[in-house]
């Protein structure tokens, strides 16, 4: 009876135990639990930045107004809560604006609308969500521009990550000796693709009279979206190789335009434009001095302007006029030296007016910023010494925006 | 005939002895349960206060989200962020080491008084300025740590271009 009572006296002292301590233990391992998929979720955020957009016009206002700008971001993480972002400016040319070297900060708007603030609607990027605007407003003496890589984001989200990026884009590299400038270029076989973010400009007329190229951001402006309204793209090649190059008329820009979700839309296809812009056109442009608008003969004795030649090769609707390579071919000029970078710089323009394949193309103008991904096209032929043969390349090349 | 007397010889009877085993047993469960409750309860209420506390630590998160430099006037602008579940108290900051005691802030920045801490409410952010009269040349590294009053840290570290 005695030592049943002492068994039994035992099992309940155990069971006591066990109890209280393992109580606080399962709690404490809860809380440890709880905080580990907090740091999986911080740490499963991932926001890129695409680029920012000017809204309407963005230039050094006065005191008391606004200029508006677009953050597009693309979230390859978790959905996510922006909660602050971050401007330094470093650009000795604006030392005198308040984000110099000390950084701005932008918290939600409340009201929308306020200086150093940005739309408090737009913290919420979405998983997987492509190009997410987020609007935000500078005082009108503070424009974002200046060279590249002259103003520094950062974007705080309210797990505690950031995520930094520099406006403009800062160029991939320096120009080799003997290029022109726009980093180091895409080498494909004998030629020399680059890109400068200047030479996207529109116009708002029918005859093809290029306006002043845009230079914040990469938005087409409302105003002009519309029949007889132009885009152009001017894509700069070089040929480093010994025999001029001959650009086909099979080249060609794809543009496809994806939803938020990633749903395609229609897309346009713009080929090589009008010899006319060449040489009646860009008297005004700043970028005149550039164009080759010489004759030149290429290696089967074809005669055509190095510059702009031929027109649209869409086979049907569109107002510009077809590239011909017979009459007016595209021609790369030859290094002066095989294998060394470049020959003189050829901009070949691509233009479009309208969307669509066999339908008249038009500029969407649904009012929202829609986002547009670009494959570049280029057919050639070059003779490297053993005959003249055809060579194509398909590559992505710019993403922009019409909002 | 002799009547027989029987002699009793138990010393209780049966239904007592059961009452007193009963009594007995009870008695000796209850002074068995005051001793476990008072070795076990002083053990058990440390070990829930060690819990408690490190749970309490553990659901702090707070990270230094920015920090600018300004060359000229030899200047730190640290921005901590309150990204947990619990209200933090900053009770330190230290750049290579040395504990920083004296804050330039005005308005809504934050210091840390004497002997005190900053309170952070969770999801706030405080920005600590002050100045630093070393590191300022290319090459140099300065380190920052900010430390809790729950003994949690968040550090951040810059290089002089």
């Amino acid at each position: 009876m005695i030592s049943g009572v002492i068994v039994l006296g035992l099992f309940l002292t155990a069971i006591a135990a066990m109890i209280l301590v393992t109580q606080q233990y399962d709690l404490y391992q809860s809380t440890v639990n709880t905080m580990q998929q907090k740091d999986s979720d911080k740490f499963s955020e991932n926001l890129v930045a695409n680029g920012i957009a000017c809204v309407g016009t963005c230039r050094v206002l006065g005191s008391g107004s606004l200029n508006t700008y677009r953050l597009n971001i693309t979230n390859y993480g978790i959905g996510t809560q922006i909660a602050r972002i971050y401007l330094t400016i470093t650009d000795p040319l604006y030392k005198t604006l308040a984000c110099y070297l000390s950084p701005c900060l932008f918290n939600p708007g409340n009201p929308p609308g306020t200086a150093f603030t940005f739309q408090q609607s737009d913290r919420y990027v979405n998983p997987g969500e492509l190009y997410h605007g987020v609007v935000i407003w500078l005082p009108g003496p503070i424009p974002l521009s200046g060279d590249k890589g002259a103003n520094t984001f950062l974007i705080a989200t309210s797990r505690g990550r950031a995520f930094s990026f520099q406006w403009p884009f800062p160029q991939t590299g320096p120009s080799f000796p003997g290029a022109g400038t726009g980093g180091t270029g895409l080498n494909i076989g004998p030629l020399v693709i680059m890109y400068e973010p200047v030479l996207i400009t529109f116009d708002s007329v029918d005859t093809p009279t290029p306006t002043v190229p845009m230079t914040n951001g990469w938005v087409f402006p409302t105003s002009l979206k519309g029949a007889g309204n132009y885009m152009f793209f001017f894509v700069k090649i070089q040929s480093q190789g010994h025999n001029p190059v001959t650009i086909t008329k099979e080249s060609l820009l794809q543009v496809q335009q994806y939803g938020a979700s990633g749903d395609p839309t229609p897309f346009w296809l713009v080929a090589p434009m009008d010899s006319t812009f060449c040489t009646d056109n860009f008297s005004s442009n700043p970028y005149n001095s550039k164009l080759l608008c010489t004759t030149l003969t290429n290696s089967t004795g074809q005669v055509g302007n190095g510059g702009y030649t031929g027109g649209n090769t869409h086979p049907t609707s569109n107002a510009v006029t077809r590239y011909q390579t017979t009459l007016h071919p595209y021609i790369i000029p030859p290094s002066s030296k095989e294998g060394v970078c470049c020959g003189q710089p050829v901009y070949l323009v691509f233009g479009g007016s309208n969307e669509g394949d066999s339908a008249a193309q038009t500029l969407k103008a649904t009012g929202q910023v829609q986002v547009f991904y670009s494959y570049l096209n280029i057919i050639y032929q070059y003779n490297d010494g053993s005959g003249t043969y055809t060579y194509g390349v398909n590559f992505p090349f710019i993403v922009f925006a019409l909002g | 005939m002799l009547k027989r007397k029987s002699k009793r010889k138990l010393a209780v009877s049966t239904v007592i002895a059961n009452l007193l085993m009963i009594m007995i047993t009870l008695s000796l469960a209850a002074i068995l349960v005051a001793w476990a409750g008072t070795t076990y309860g002083a053990f058990s209420g440390g070990a829930q206060l060690f819990f408690v506390q490190r749970g309490q630590a553990m659901q702090e998160r707070f990270v230094i989200e920015f920090v600018n430099t300004t060359r000229t006037a030899k200047s730190l602008d640290v921005f901590v962020r309150n990204v947990g579940v619990e209200q933090i108290n900053i009770v330190a900051i230290y750049v290579n080491g040395t504990s920083i005691t004296q804050f330039l802030s005005t308005g809504s920045q934050c210091s840390i008084p004497s002997g005190g801490g900053q309170l952070l409410p969770v999801g706030q952010v405080c920005d600590f300025y002050f100045t630093w009269s070393h590191g300022w040349n290319s090459g140099d590294i300065i380190n920052i740590v900010v430390s809790s009053s729950r003994g949690n840290q968040a550090a951040y570290t810059l290089r002089g271009n």
